[in-house]
């Protein structure tokens, strides 16, 4: 597969110093990018490293502030969607974009069911017409099934098959597996080799570097913004890629305090649930920060939302302070003396309209009103001491949430839970889509709270901070810990190794 | 500490000038109501007398204490449209009971029962059904038409009221006709529950992000299944009060109902800062619909007319929160 050589074959695609800046950002800077017709081009880069940013300005999401894009070496410009789509560039997101009640007939046809006549539905053609293009692609589905019984795979399935049918010549796949199967990957490599061999260029972007190296022809590796490198895959191995990915500036680097851990707040022994997790045991120590790692879909939100009885169990124990519970909700987690920081700080986290005394208090306010009648001094109170601690800028106690930045309202969310006095902090990327600044702060704030005796689970996306934070790090792939490293023998490289599908002993 | 919220309050100067035109925005339906009833008191003579503000008062009763109740609903985001069948079937019963020689108490309290009943079907299937609640309300709202109707096998209920139970609908207490008085009572009930309890935070909560609320351990769909529950219990206390104060129990629907008391609490979210509902909004409601209401009736506007204003100031209303919203995102 790899065989085939594309040294004769002119760029389908080419970018040209494409930067893009957002406030505050510099999210693409000088990137050079090109595919061959044919190809299958990986595009490889930690979170943050700007892999979504460059595909979302190909296929027309975001506009460039400057550069160029050619196709077949002619200057074009892409400032909507549906320009990319005239232009053959096509995208098979994540989400996938059909309407689940619709049949796949249907879906196939949707938005476009005027390409044949201009009054009525012609069916007969419609129906012949996907019949080739399965054919072509040779995916053997039924035509008359709502989208909503047909599995993740077989949906993608039918979103290439349009995007083909669009006449794309161009497509670009943002994790495509990262829901998928053994089985069903190996499905959807094959069709996608097919469509190589067709002609199609893919643009392939995965975590998993076991995947491209089955699939891809080259691999881009992006780095904050900038190029790495681009590499045949003949010459790539897994420890250059790696090496290219991280590289060696990480500021603010924190001064991590050790701590010597207690007794364990938190032990999960072959922790189950309906879908995702499947035997996971590990445990945490007060005064202890356990970092844990792994790409999108594989458990780690899962985890915690079921130590926070979130997530129903299936099998399994979870002990917290020496004692098995069964936390059914929210509710009895939290009388536990377990907190979560869930990664949604704006859709679970806060309530956006309410002031910062009653988002601090939410947990707490009933406890200090016997008789059920709210004693909003004593909340303000409460609330101005918290947030003296842990130094929220807000106008006042009674500013609006909404109104606060993003490290605050940070701080809001972790505040609710000082004043509960929790013990067990489960902090779901706690640190994303905050600047700088203020995620040293959240660090220091994870520091206090360790120091003062709590045990901390600390999701993240990001290796170098969980490498500086953590005491121990679990690495989670599908559903399941494959890896845990002590603070001693923990480097971002190892990491990245194990997460990308590297060996794991 | 101070000083530098003192700073601080300067550096966010920004957003309050923001604040300030919505402030604009908010006090705009009181400044409304002010013009109107200054332009009532001018060209209306009759309009400015104790007499007329007691009968005003009187008319919005009913629908007052309907509207607190359908406050409590929407502030979790839910509706209520079956809260005028839940009137009328109350009524009925309170009033039929009597009719068979039950005594005050037993009658009150078989419409008190309506409307605990009608509120947790109305809340458990739409909450734990996962049905829209206007979907679940108008459907039970047409069943407990029927209800009302097979009862009375379509008759006018009149026998056996007693004098006691008319004292409700046209009694005086303190020279305040008993209405006003319930009404005031309901309102002020609801207003330190909405807004003094624990409860009313949770609700407001719930209202503000379901899933943050779960997630600090409040049990949402309890906390909205109460409200649905308060709400048809409002409605079957405004059922009493209308039969008291005519003497009859009529099985036919009150869509007005539904129409004036969702008017009511739209015109109160205007004056929230979030467009959030809330006890005074709809208080300021009652008062605005009233006048509006009264001083129509004393120019003689024909009923008609009056709907067609009254959708023309709903829709207005609800124009008016939708931009307070969308300009806080």
């Amino acid at each position: 597969m790899i065989s085939r050589d594309f040294s004769m074959t002119d760029n389908l695609l080419e970018l040209t110093n494409i930067t893009k800046t957002f406030p505050g950002v510099k999210a693409l800077n000088a990137v050079n990018f090109s595919a061959r017709r044919g190809e299958i081009h990986a595009l490889i880069g930690e979170n943050g490293a700007g892999k979504s940013t460059l595909i979302k300005i190909i296929s027309g999401i975001y506009n460039k502030d400057s550069g160029d894009i050619r196709i077949n070496g002619e200057k074009i410009e892409i400032s909507s969607p549906k320009e990319a789509r005239q232009n053959g560039i096509s995208t098979i997101h994540q989400e996938l974009n059909l309407v689940p009640f619709l049949t796949v007939l249907e879906n196939f046809w949707v938005g476009r069911e005027d390409d044949f006549t201009k009054m009525f539905l012609n069916k007969q053609k419609m129906r012949s017409q996907t019949e080739t293009i399965f054919k072509r692609l040779e995916i053997n589905i039924p035509l008359d099934v709502p989208v909503k019984k047909l599995s993740v795979a077989n949906q993608q399935m039918v979103s290439i098959a349009r995007a083909i049918s669009e006449e794309a010549k161009i497509l670009i796949m943002d994790e495509p597996t990262a829901r998928l199967t053994a089985d069903e990957i190996n499905i959807l490599f094959s069709t996608i080799k097919k469509l190589a061999e067709q002609g199609v260029t893919i643009i392939y972007i995965s975590h998993r570097l076991e995947e491209i190296f089955q699939l891809a022809h080259r691999i881009t590796i992006l780095k904050d913004g900038e190029v790495q490198g681009t590499i045949p895959i003949k010459e790539a191995t897994v420890s250059n890629i790696v090496n290219m990915m991280v590289g060696q500036n990480y500021e603010n680097r924190f001064k991590k305090v050790q701590i010597d851990p207690g007794d364990k707040v938190l032990e999960c022994i072959d922790l189950c649930d309906k879908t995702k997790l499947k035997n996971v045991s590990f445990s945490v120590r007060s005064g202890e920060i356990v970092g844990v790692v792994g790409p999108v879909g594989s458990g780690r939100t899962e985890l915690v939302k079921a130590i926070f009885g979130d997530n129903p169990i299936h099998s399994g124990k979870i002990i917290v302070d020496g004692k098995v519970v069964h936390p059914k909700n929210p509710a009895s987690a939290i009388k536990n003396g377990i907190a979560l920081i869930p990664e949604d700080r704006r859709g679970e986290g806060l309530i956006m309209h309410m002031d910062v005394a009653e988002n601090v208090t939410l947990p707490t306010f009933a406890q200090w009103s016997p008789l059920g009648f709210l004693r909003r001094r004593l909340d303000h109170k409460i609330a101005k001491e918290i947030a003296k601690k842990v130094d929220i800028r807000m106008a006042s106690i009674t500013q609006r949430v909404r109104y606060l930045s993003g490290g605050n309202q940070q701080k809001v969310v972790v505040s609710k839970w000082l004043v509960k006095k929790s013990r067990l902090f489960l902090m779901d990327e706690p640190t994303a889509g905050i600047d700088v600044g203020a995620k040293a702060e959240i660090y220091n704030l994870v520091s206090n709270l360790v120091s003062e005796g709590a045990g901390v689970i600390f999701i993240s996306s990001e290796i170098p901070e969980v490498v500086n934070i953590s005491d121990r790090i679990l690495v989670m792939r599908s559903g399941t810990i494959v890896k845990q490293f002590d603070r001693s023998e923990a480097s971002e490289e190892k990491i990245l190794n194990v997460i990308l599908g590297g060996e794991i002993s | 500490m101070d000083q530098k919220e003192n700073g601080l309050e300067k550096f966010f100067s920004k957003k309050k000038i923001s604040t300030n035109t919505n402030i604009l925005i908010r006090y705009s339906t009181l400044m409304a109501l002010i013009a109107v009833a200054i332009i009532f008191s001018i060209t209306i003579p009759s309009f400015l007398t104790i007499r007329n503000l007691e009968n005003l008062l009187v008319q919005m009763a009913v629908l007052g204490i309907v509207a607190v109740g359908l406050t409590f609903v929407t502030i979790p985001g839910e509706m209520d449209v079956s809260l005028g069948s839940v009137v009328t079937l109350a009524g009925v019963f309170a009033v039929s009971l009597m009719g068979k020689g039950f005594g005050l108490i037993p009658s009150l309290a078989a419409a008190m029962i309506v409307g605990i009943i009608s509120g947790l079907i109305n809340g458990l299937i739409s909450i734990y059904g996962h049905i829209s609640s206007l979907i679940v309300t108008l459907t039970i709202g047409a069943i407990l038409d029927g209800v009302s109707l097979l009862y009375t096998g379509g008759y006018r209920l009149y026998k056996g009221i007693l004098p006691s139970y008319l004292f409700i609908g046209t009694g005086k207490l303190f020279g305040i006709p008993m209405p006003v008085v319930i009404m005031f009572v309901v309102v002020f009930i609801g207003f330190i529950l909405a807004h003094k309890t624990v409860y009313g935070r949770r609700l407001f909560s719930v209202g503000g992000n379901f899933n943050a609320a779960r997630l600090v351990g409040i049990n949402p769909k309890l906390t909205t299944l109460l409200a649905f529950v308060f709400c048809s219990l409002c409605s079957a206390m405004a059922g009493i009060i209308a039969t008291a104060r005519v003497g009859t129990a009529e099985p036919f629907v009150r869509f007005g109902y539904v129409m004036d008391a969702f008017a009511i609490v739209f015109i109160g979210t205007t004056t929230s800062a979030e467009g959030e509902p809330s006890i005074p909004g709809t208080l300021l409601g009652i008062i605005i619909l009233g006048v509006l209401s009264n001083g129509m009736n004393l120019i003689g506007v024909p009923f008609s007319a009056q709907n067609i204003l009254k959708g023309v100031i709903i829709l207005f209303t609800v124009l008016i929160s939708s931009i307070i919203r969308n300009q806080k995102k």
